[in-house]
């Protein structure tokens, strides 16, 4: 499976999805005005590689803004991950900046949603 | 000579910290410049980061809600109409955008902010659930991911007005308030404010204002986003640069002479248009009120010089500059004569005893 790779822009963020260490990463902005066209991609290779995971599978995200269609988005790539299944682990972790309890509550939302231990983490 | 018109929009902002009015080209690389421009202004604020990112949040869910209904109802002859406004007084930030609406849509929309204007925090929490993990819902608007967001970040009732505009459309004012830290308004901004700043603006033929402490960092910002808007105004390189010039010359003016506040700031407004065939650039500062009169003289005796005069005088003055500092600091003024059509208009208006020196050029 090919690494996915997208160099962020300055209404869109950097995605790094590395199949062979199963580390994948997003960070930067997320304000495409169409978040579905710039995240269908990613969700066509995340449900590839969700058949077919790493036995340790670290999904971060990491943004400096977010508008609110973009957390529709990043609540559908969790739910693809979901899927994975034992003795395969997955790990979602959520930045936000320190006080910024916005984000930090977008983060309990998401966790809530999905019904998963997302971790939340303080941006250092 | 008209009138200047930065003096009707100062009247309006200047018990902002700062203000950003917009009624330029609408596109998501505008919309990258201004939350560019506004995260260095908030850069030397107070306020904590976590406020900060609520901003930009806001910024980019107003605009966007530009973007995606807004752009539609416009008739061909408009070529712009909306409008987006940020603005900071009194430790609140307003963020109110304007667009045409079909009045076919009005009653949708105004139900579901009525909707969540009357909702408590769990109920609105409940309402993103649904609407975040429901797609259909979604897709058909449900109470409208973006407000139940707005709402729950501001915590504070969503400011909408419909302005009647013909018998199929209206404008729609929609406003945002953030309050941060202690505030007791004594000068809320009201949404009509919006209203009255989109007449003054249009009037003028003008598309951008800025407001506040004008530095090097913002400088680039608003070069950019009206550099952004003469590309596609004008697709001659020569006019494309030769307006650039000027304004790069006028708000350099501001960051370089102008009075510092107490706090350090050098406060300025700056504005940005285009009627006909001329851009015009307009930029107040305010000046030690001794060298206004020394000023307004410099300027008139440049307007009295023609083109090849004032050249003349520039070669000299680049030769003789050192000398002479109180000349030297004139040069931009010079080259701003020089590429002006009917020379640099000049005006002082006094506020609070200090004052402020405005001067627009026609390129």
């Amino acid at each position: 499976m090919q690494k996915l790779y997208i160099e962020a822009t300055s209404t869109t963020p950097r995605v790094v999805f590395d199949p062979d260490d199963g580390k994948l990463m997003i960070t930067g902005r997320s304000m495409p005005e169409d978040s579905d066209t710039f995240y269908s991609p990613i969700f066509n290779w995340l449900e590839e590689y969700a058949a077919n995971p790493k036995s340790y599978t670290e999904l971060v995200f990491n943004f400096e803004y977010y508008n609110s269609a973009t957390l529709r988005c990043v609540l559908e790539l969790m739910s693809i991950l979901k899927n994975i299944k034992e003795p395969n682990t997955l790990k979602i972790i959520w930045y936000y900046e320190d006080g910024d309890e916005s984000s930090q509550e977008n983060g309990e939302d998401l966790r809530y949603t999905i019904n998963f231990p997302i971790e939340l983490r303080v941006i250092e | 000579m008209g009138k200047i018109i930065n003096q009707a929009l100062y009247e309006e902002l200047k018990d902002d910290d700062l203000s950003f009015i917009y009624l330029g080209r609408f596109d998501n690389s505008v919309l990258g410049m201004a939350t560019e421009l506004w995260k260095g202004y908030m850069g030397k604020s107070s306020d904590t980061e976590g406020q900060k990112n609520k901003v930009s949040f806001l910024m980019i869910e107003s605009f966007q809600n530009i973007l995606r209904y807004g752009l539609s109802g416009r008739t061909e002859d408009e070529t712009s109409g909306e409008i987006f406004v940020v603005r900071r007084r009194e430790n609140t930030y307003y963020i109110t955008s304007g667009n045409y609406i079909d009045n076919s849509k009005i009653e949708n929309i105004q139900g579901k902010l009525e909707r969540v204007n009357s909702m408590t925090a769990d109920e609105l929490k409940q309402i993103f659930v649904e609407t975040l993990t429901n797609k259909q819902l979604s897709k058909e608007g449900g109470a409208g991911l973006g407000f139940v967001e707005m709402i729950r970040k501001t915590k504070e009732k969503l400011e909408f007005k419909f302005v009647p505009v013909d018998k199929n459309r209206s404008f729609f004012y929609f406003q945002l308030k953030l309050k941060c830290g202690d505030t007791n308004a004594q000068q809320p901004i009201s949404i009509d404010s919006a209203e009255h700043l989109k007449n003054i603006m249009e009037q003028n033929h003008k598309f951008l204002a800025v407001k506040g402490d004008i530095d090097r960092t913002t400088v680039n910002q608003i070069l950019l986003m009206a550099e952004n808007n003469i590309a596609v105004l004008d697709p001659e390189l020569t006019t494309q640069r030769k307006v650039y010039h000027i304004m790069v010359e006028m708000i350099q003016n501001i960051s370089k002479h102008a009075v510092p506040s107490e706090n350090g700031c050098h406060e300025g407004l700056f504005s940005f248009g285009k009627c006909g065939q001329e851009y015009s650039v307009t930029a107040s500062n305010y000046v030690d009120s001794n060298s206004t009169e020394r000023l307004k003289a410099y300027i008139n005796v440049l307007n009295s010089k023609n083109r090849e005069q004032l050249d003349e005088y520039y070669k000299q003055v680049l030769r003789n500059g050192h000398d002479n500092l109180e000349i030297a600091s004139g040069l931009g003024l010079i080259d701003i004569a020089r590429e002006s059509k009917d020379g640099i208009l000049v005006q002082t208006d006094t506020y609070d005893n200090k004052s402020l020196l405005t001067i627009e050029c026609q390129v």
